[in-house]
């Protein structure tokens, strides 16, 4: 992964079970403004991660602090946060969860 | 990242496969914001929460101290992905733009983190909000009083509307400009 490719989203999975993997890149801006997808070496993929932990707000002081940044997403009116701090390692930056009968992907 | 299904290869910022039986398919983007866990906390206390181990401490608030490196990065339905630097949404709480026929809204707290991103066309009006007050927001045509962060109207002729969410994220402003290099920087 790119180590500096700092940000969050959220995907809508479709029958898809999603794992991190690492890629190196090499030269990517000139790579990816070319249209191609040239990764110069592509490793093993990591066990996927699927059915997380997931907690309500009052067990959260074990979990994230006040400051820390996540990752908040609503759907069918039920709220779920994501800590950033979790996602980091190559080996986290793929959750598989659902959420309100949707099956999604929270990325880093 | 990989889809166990297909063995295709994703990029996770793009949500396209860029390699493999599903090259070229998209992930729909679901609207999602970045907040301290305090504002998320505070706006969805029913919440729940990811409860796995930390992989690191960095990300807080505080990362906000400096703007230059990010910027709010924008997907619009129509493919446009343009992106606001974030020192720009430290000055503007509530900034207004439109590009390209899209009109968009993004609120953000008084550091720039927790930033939100809105459609400000409502029953075919386009609005054009203003700062009234702490996380609260009014439009130039009804002025009716708007939550900035849930994009609710709670007082006035617009009671009861809420503004569509565009789906956006914090970024480096290296990575968006390598990811989306046609994506208009909005100074």
């Amino acid at each position: 992964m790119m180590k500096s490719d700092f940000s969050g989203s959220l995907f809508l999975r479709v029958k898809t079970t999603l794992t991190g993997l690492a890629v190196f890149w090499g030269g990517i801006a000139l790579s990816w403004a070319g249209g191609e997808f040239r990764p110069t070496k592509v490793a093993n993929a990591f066990p996927a991660i699927m059915n997380p932990v997931i907690v309500p707000a009052d067990e959260a002081e074990k979990f994230v602090e006040a400051d820390e940044l996540v990752l908040g997403v609503v759907i069918g009116g039920l709220p779920r946060a994501y800590p950033v701090n979790m996602l980091t390692n190559p080996t986290r930056e793929i959750i598989n969860d659902r959420l309100g009968g949707v099956a999604l992907a929270a990325t880093w | 990242m990989r889809d166990l299904e297909t063995n295709s290869l994703w990029s996770h910022i793009v949500g396209k496969a860029m390699r493999g039986a599903l090259k070229g398919r998209r992930l729909k983007l679901l609207p999602s914001v970045m907040a301290t866990w305090s504002e998320w906390k505070l706006r969805h206390p029913e919440t729940t929460l990811l409860g796995m181990s930390r992989t690191s401490r960095t990300y807080k608030g505080a990362l906000w101290k400096q703007p230059g490196r990010y910027v709010y990065g924008l997907h619009f339905p129509s493919g446009h992905s343009p992106a606001v630097p974030l020192k720009r949404l430290q000055e503007n709480p509530v900034f207004n733009f439109e590009l390209a026929g899209s009109v968009g809204l993004i609120t953000s707290g008084a550091r720039g983190a927790g930033a939100s991103s809105f459609d400000r066309v409502v029953k075919g009006q386009t609005l054009v909000f203003s700062i009234a007050g702490k996380g609260i927001m009014t439009d130039d045509r009804t002025s009716s009083l708007w939550d900035t962060r849930t994009g609710k109207c709670f007082e006035g002729p617009m009671k009861g509307e809420i503004l569509r969410v565009i789906p956006g994220m914090i970024s480096f402003r290296s990575a968006w400009e390598v990811f989306f290099p046609e994506g208009k920087l909005l100074e």
